[in-house]
């Protein structure tokens, strides 16, 4: 054999990359918090019907990084400069609907928030005020959404409950059942298993490589077991620069730089 | 070995009979009971005023029947021959005033919150809130005496012929409305900007405007405060005297026309006790009319209060 299994693998895995579609392509990204430098010149791909991973240490920028893809980031008063382009257009700048960037992108956060309201109406809130009016529609679209969320069996008998009687968990899947409910291209989700027990997180890793079918998940975690279970791809964060980006075997069974060895094999971080 | 361990024993057990110790409990026994001292203080006052409006009210309910107290329309207790002592006039004046003040403060008061809280600028915000806050600051003779001076005037000029009495219920109105305006929008202000983030950033993040997040999300969620705004601008607008005494003309006349003169309360109490003579029915019967007030504004206060405790009992269930 003049090649060895490994370099094959890496191989087809890197022609796989070239070939999958850009859901979003971050071009050149630089973020500022008044005078403070936060991310510095990202460039990153992320693949349709993948997920893709961001871990880094805390501080490094990770959760500021994703919060631009939807444009949270106007709520922290950062300023943005370079391209992220989304469906052929560069997300950053004024002239950019962000309602409809935001239904598109949807979110999931570190800490489940669900609305201080009943199950149903959680979830038929995003239909409700995108126009949805059909009584029967929203019921299937909520029926539908809590199904894809895996969170169906478990209320639909108690839709009408107050969301906050549900466990962190089952909140937990009520949010991303709620970002599913307008039907989004993208789903990103900020540490969203940070604040959940082991059991909760294994559902919702099950339900996320369940929804790869569907759409493209972008995952901050600090969990570097997590990443390598569901992520196809990685992209290793450190004081703001992207250090490495590639397939997640790679990354974390032989990574080119030094530093994310480091931080993969728990030297810091 | 034993014996370190029992010389540690003795010297905890020395520690414990340290004199310096039991001085130290007395200390803090002593501090303890003068903090409920000047707590009580302000307990035993509200008894005391309450127990003395009582004490003189009763007699007045000894000699008049209290139906007739509570259903007559004529206020008349100065008459020699016939004196009317009815409380319809005075309750009615109030309600109507207050109604209308609080019709004009309570949407602007609950719209300047939202745009304090939700879309106010840093700059704007630490200009407006101290200029309402100035408000509050305000004394209510200042306010009573522009109602006098200036707002009636302008109120006659807009309403030329329609006005029936230059000082009126509206005048009254308007005036209270700005004097129940910092209290509406402080507390309005505070209640929505405890709105959790996460909330916000949810409904954001599904792609709703921020008109449709304030409106469907931080709105309903700050609702109880909202109420309980509403509320203690009501009793600031029931008890106010001053502004009212000199804004609203004091005719004892059960009218429904804003533009005519009424007679709240308050003023009725004001008014009346510079003129009375001591230990008559009269004397008696403002001390009955007092009474319907102090229990009307412990009713809203405590309304008010118990919405609070809910909205609290509402957090920590999150």
């Amino acid at each position: 054999m003049l090649v060895d299994d490994d370099w094959l693998k890496e191989f087809l895995i890197q022609e796989d990359f070239k070939a999958l579609p850009s859901v979003i392509s971050v071009r050149n990204l630089n973020l500022w918090f008044g005078s403070t430098h936060v991310l510095k010149s990202i460039n990153l791909e992320i693949k349709r019907n993948r997920i893709t991973a961001i871990i880094g240490p805390s501080g490094c920028g990770k959760t500021t990084l994703i919060r631009t893809f939807n444009r949270m980031c106007d709520l922290d008063n950062a300023r943005v400069e370079g391209e992220i382009l989304f469906d052929g257009y560069n997300i950053i700048g004024d002239d950019v609907d962000v309602v409809e960037l935001r239904r598109r992108i949807g979110m999931v956060f570190q800490k489940p928030n669900p609305f201080p309201k009943s199950i149903f109406e959680n979830v038929a809130y995003g239909p409700l005020i995108h126009g949805v009016r059909s009584k029967s529609k929203l019921y299937r679209i909520v029926q539908e959404s809590l199904e894809r969320a895996a969170l169906w069996d478990e209320v639909k008998d108690r839709l009408k409950d107050n969301a906050l009687s549900l466990s962190g968990g089952q909140q937990q899947r009520l949010c991303i059942a709620r970002a599913l409910a307008v039907n989004p291209e993208v789903l990103l989700m900020d540490e969203p298993c940070s604040a959940l027990d082991p059991v909760s997180t294994a559902k919702i890793e099950d339900l996320m490589l369940d929804l790869k079918e569907s759409l493209t998940i972008v995952i901050v975690t600090h969990n570097m077991q997590q990443a390598a279970r569901v992520s196809d791809y990685t992209a290793f964060l450190y004081m703001g620069e992207l250090v490495e980006f590639g397939p997640t075997s790679i990354i974390f069974e032989r990574p080119r730089e030094e530093k994310t060895k480091a931080y993969i094999t728990g030297r810091f971080g | 070995m034993g014996n370190v361990s029992q010389t540690g024993n003795n010297r905890r057990v020395s520690g414990l009979l340290n004199p310096s110790r039991s001085r130290r409990s007395w200390v803090e026994f002593l501090i303890e009971k003068a903090l409920l001292a000047a707590g009580l203080f302000a307990v035993i006052f509200v008894v005391l005023i309450f127990a003395y409006i009582i004490y003189e009210a009763v007699p007045f309910f000894l000699q008049v029947n209290p139906l007739e107290f509570f259903l007559n329309i004529v206020w008349r207790p100065d008459s020699p021959t016939n004196p009317q002592y009815g409380l319809l006039p005075s309750l009615w004046g109030s309600f109507f005033i207050t109604v209308m003040a609080l019709a004009i403060a309570v949407p602007v008061g609950v719209v300047t919150a939202m745009y304090i809280s939700q879309v106010a600028r840093k700059l704007e915000r630490s200009i407006l809130k101290p200029l309402i806050e100035i408000l509050a600051g305000i004394p209510s003779v200042v306010y009573g005496f522009f109602a006098l001076v200036v707002l009636a005037s302008v109120l006659s000029t807009l309403f030329g012929e329609a006005v029936v009495t230059r000082l009126n219920a509206l005048n009254g109105a308007i005036i209270l409305a700005v004097m129940a305006l910092p209290t509406i929008i402080s507390i309005s202000e505070d209640s929505l900007t405890a709105v959790p983030k996460e909330y916000k950033e949810a409904a954001l993040a599904l792609g709703s405007s921020e008109w449709e997040t304030l409106r469907n999300i931080t709105l309903p969620a700050a609702k109880p405060g909202v109420l309980t705004a509403i509320l203690l601008g009501f009793g600031r607008a029931i008890g106010e005297t001053m502004a009212v005494l000199m804004a609203t003309g004091n005719s004892p006349l059960l009218a429904f026309n804003p533009l005519q003169s009424i007679l709240a309360m308050t003023a009725l109490i004001a008014r009346d006790f510079g003129e009375v003579a001591i230990g008559s029915t009269w004397y008696h019967s403002i001390f009955a009319v007092a009474l319907v007030l102090l229990i009307i504004t412990l009713l809203v206060n405590w309304v008010a209060t118990s919405v609070v405790s809910k909205k609290i009992g509402w957090r920590i269930r999150r």
